[in-house]
């Protein structure tokens, strides 16, 4: 037992004071960067940019970052071009360690514009960037290695490549402790509420309208979040593993709207596979080319890339501080007695994915203080039909419109005006049920980290 | 050896993957059967109950009536007579209060396209700017190729054929004087007819099968572009036809009677009402003639949670009926505002009441896209 212990210990230890060939870092580099090019550009062109960002008159805000404000219109599409253009950098290896930083600033920027469009694998790509400015890949196969040969180095320190691993850990083994739920497992909600829908689907929507199907993906999905990463991590399981995750991503895509991200995690994953792996893959993609680079003499030659030697220790404790954060982060739900899925006290962040069915409809309804005249808040006339879904399961949205609002009339000339909502919320579909004191005041009460006593209670078990 | 261990885990947990999912699904069958989670739901029988006994019966019935309105107009053309002028306002009260039946499906040949706006805001939009339509008489500008919709539509034609301050004679006479306010009305009708007749026919030309086949309820599916269009018909009702009227909107300072639609004709009450009924008819799934097949009721009551959220629905509509009862049938919208707002205010609290079962219960159970363009989830 104490030596298995010691064993494992060692390993680790291995895995962070090793070196190995750079190969996995570069394809990661590649990927990477085409990947935030293509949902950039997929952004744009699907007239998002437009439609997120521009038309609307408010935009719900991220706690601590109410002070990042959406630009003027060229703007919004000069940040998108930059990131654009910066990414491809990225994938090239052009002055790699400016551009993998204004591509994480970039990326983390737009996405603080508006809460409304959080999504977890937005927060993924914000992460994964921000490691992707710290590890050398850019040593090989780039632009950089190209210009500069003294920078070209085929052997890095193993950490540089287990960070991105521990990073991909960390996104499926917490979804996977985020299924490990009552609802979840023993009555295969959400999905059974989501399939059903899919029953005109080609070949399999009938199946999809069986309820045991529902139970099936729950408990697959269990089972795949808990177990991918272990699968991918032992080399006899890896390929298997590997076709997994791209059957899992492929389905998900399949039957539900969630974007680039089945691709991100397909093409990211690929950093388990081994260097040698990697290294024949991009060898035999150069030679089906017919491309002999300078690069590619260098490329036996051995040589490791070397970092000042205080640098380096700044950075590892960076990294060490990062994860800490981030296998903490994720748990702060946990100083929260209430319902999570009710209140969401610590859901975003958190790598709760697809986890629950949530609808509401919030009327807000204003008055001037003392003053018994109320009136009803129409609220397609400030917020588009995204922002509406979003305001009405979300506590702190709630009150920031509420404060909109209280704003947004007393500049009318109104005076002391006061927000109430009357809010109705079905959670995995159950009946609707009040969900925000009606009696409160929202446009006195501020967002904090303490407990929301203006929500209701789950009303439900 | 924590290799072997990692490979007998691999087996052991696929193994027990499997089996879990196998016992839990077979353990599930006795259970929840009423709940109906795995009846199958026919979409594309509950799509041509709608195409073929709502959507199209109505936009026919509202073609129908505008054609004999025309022909009215022809007449009323010829000999401008009170007699005339007012086999004419019957005629426009039946196009209008058919309109209540059609107005809930601006999707397809009848969504926005470019400039056109949803079929709704073409031809019924008010207040109507009475100012720009007597500007419009006098140059007799029919050209419509402006974005003055309240200048033009149903409730311009209303507002040309009724007022509630002069006799019929005054108003014969108003036509009589001014022969541009037959020719303005007979261009507004033609107008309002090539729009309804441009959508009825694209349905029967090809249309009505398009939707019946646009199966799925993700972004542009049918089932997600007529439920979008049902809400914002029944929020349409419960806003600017009675809650603005009311004064219930933020910012409000009182009530704004003239806001009522169809204002001119005092006929706000009925075609409301009319409208209600059409809304649960939609959500019933049944015809105005009152054949009940496939609706959003039976799709909901064969969804996880949907029985519940159905009774939630008809216990609603009950009180909505109820306050609708306390009326005072004889009395307009506008004078009620004014004089005895009570039972009004009462059904705008009910109908505030039932939004949320349409609105969000209902899209939340059946798993429909509530954005009108794709959006990314996760």
């Amino acid at each position: 037992m104490l030596m298995a212990i010691r064993n494992i210990f060692l390993s680790l230890k291995n895995s962070f004071n090793g070196s190995c060939h750079a190969a996995p870092l570069i394809s990661i580099r590649i990927f990477f960067g085409l990947l935030v090019a293509f949902s950039t550009i997929r952004f744009l062109a699907l007239g998002w940019a437009n439609e997120h960002f521009i038309c609307p008159d408010f935009h719900f805000k991220y706690f601590g970052f109410e002070w990042v404000q959406v630009p003027g219109a060229f703007w919004v599409y000069f940040f998108h071009v930059a990131l654009i253009l910066s990414s491809l950098c990225v994938a090239f290896g052009f002055l790699y360690r400016f551009t993998s930083i204004i591509t994480f600033l970039l990326f983390t920027y737009i996405q603080l514009w508006d809460a409304t469009y959080y999504l977890n694998h937005y927060y993924f790509i914000s992460l994964f960037a921000l490691l992707m400015t710290i590890v050398p890949a850019h040593v090989s196969y780039s632009i950089d290695a190209y210009m500069q040969p003294a920078l070209f180095a085929n052997r890095v320190p193993s950490w540089t490549i287990n960070v991105l691993k521990l990073q991909l850990a960390i996104v499926y083994i917490f979804a996977g402790i985020a299924k490990l739920n009552a609802p979840w497992l023993l009555e295969a909600l959400p999905l059974k509420i989501w399939l059903p829908s899919r029953g005109e689907y080609f070949l399999l929507g009938p199946l999809f309208e069986q309820e045991w199907v529902a139970y099936l993906f729950s408990w697959v999905g269990m089972f795949y979040d808990l177990a991918i990463v272990f699968l991918l991590v032992n080399i006899r399981t890896r390929k298997f593993a590997f076709f997994l995750v791209v059957v899992f991503h492929l389905l998900t895509r399949w039957l539900f709207p969630i974007g680039v991200f089945p691709f991100v995690m397909i093409l990211m994953t690929m950093i388990f596979f081994s260097p040698r792996w990697h290294y024949n893959w991009q060898q035999r993609l150069l030679s089906f080319a017919g491309i002999t680079t300078p690069m590619h003499r260098y490329i036996n030659r051995f040589r490791s890339y070397e970092w000042n030697a205080i640098v380096l220790k700044g950075i590892k404790m960076c990294v060490v501080l990062f994860f800490i954060f981030q296998l903490l982060f994720p748990l702060r739900c946990l100083l929260y007695s209430d319902s999570l899925f009710w209140k969401e006290q610590g859901y975003r962040f958190s790598w709760r994915v697809m986890l629950i069915e949530k609808a509401g409809d919030a009327t807000f309804f204003i008055n001037e203080k003392g003053k018994e005249k109320k009136g009803e808040v129409y609220n397609e006339e400030f917020l588009t039909a995204q922002q509406q879904k979003q305001l009405a399961i979300q506590p702190d949205f709630i009150l920031q419109y509420a404060h909109f609002l209280k704003n947004h009339y007393e500049d009318k000339g109104m005076k002391d005006v006061e927000v109430r909502t009357n809010t109705f919320v079905t959670l995995n579909g159950q009946p609707s049920a009040l969900y925000i004191n009606p009696n409160v005041n929202l446009a006195e009460i501020e967002d904090s980290w303490a407990a929301r006593n203006w929500v209701t209670s789950y009303p439900y078990r | 050896m924590i290799r072997i261990m990692n490979k007998k885990n691999a087996i052991l947990s696929i193994a027990f993957l499997l089996l879990a999912s196998l016992i839990i699904s077979s353990c599930k069958k006795d259970k929840n059967e009423p709940d109906g989670g795995s009846a199958s739901f026919d979409q594309k029988a509950m799509l041509t109950n709608y195409a073929d006994n709502l959507i199209i019966p109505s936009y026919q019935a509202v073609s129908v009536s505008l054609e004999e309105f025309k022909t009215a107009v022809n007449t009323f053309e010829q000999s401008t007579t009170t007699q005339n002028l007012e086999a004419l306002q019957q005629k426009w009260e039946l196009v209008h209060t058919n309109w209540m039946w059609a107005n809930a499906y601006n999707f397809g040949p009848a969504g926005e396209q470019g400039i056109t706006k949803r079929l709704v805001e073409e031809v019924a939009t008010w207040p109507i700017d009475t100012l720009a339509v007597n500007t419009k008489v006098i140059s007799l500008d029919t050209a419509f190729a402006d974005f003055k919709r309240d200048a033009r539509g149903l409730l311009a034609i209303e507002y040309l054929l009724f007022d509630a301050q002069k006799t019929n004679a005054q108003i014969v006479s108003t036509f009589n004087s001014n022969t541009n306010r037959t020719a303005y009305l007979i261009a507004l009708t033609n107008k309002v007819q090539a729009q309804i007749v441009n959508v009825l026919n694209q349905w029967n030309n090809g249309y009505r099968d398009a939707f019946i086949a646009n199966t799925g309820t993700a972004v542009g599916s049918s089932i997600s572009m007529m439920y979008n269009e049902f809400v914002r018909d029944y929020e349409a009702v419960k806003n600017f036809k009675l809650g603005i009227p009311l004064g219930k909107k933020a910012g409000q300072t009182g009530t704004e009677a003239n806001k009522v639609e169809a204002l001119f004709s005092g006929k706000s009450l009925t075609f409301m009402q009319e409208n209600i009924k059409a809304v649960e008819n939609n959500w019933q799934g049944k015809s105005r003639a009152g054949s009940d097949a496939l609706g959003w009721k039976d799709y909901l009551e064969s969804v996880t949670g949907g029985d519940a959220l159905v009774s939630e629905t008809q216990n609603q509509q009950a009180n909505i009926a109820q306050a609708m009862s306390a009326f005072n049938q004889s009395t307009s919208l506008y004078n009620q505002i004014n004089t005895s707002p009570t039972p009004l205010d009462k059904l705008y609290t009910e109908m505030q009441k039932q939004t949320r079962f349409y609105k969000s219960d209902m899209s939340s159970l059946l798993g429909i896209a509530i954005t009108f363009t794709d959006a990314d989830g996760d």
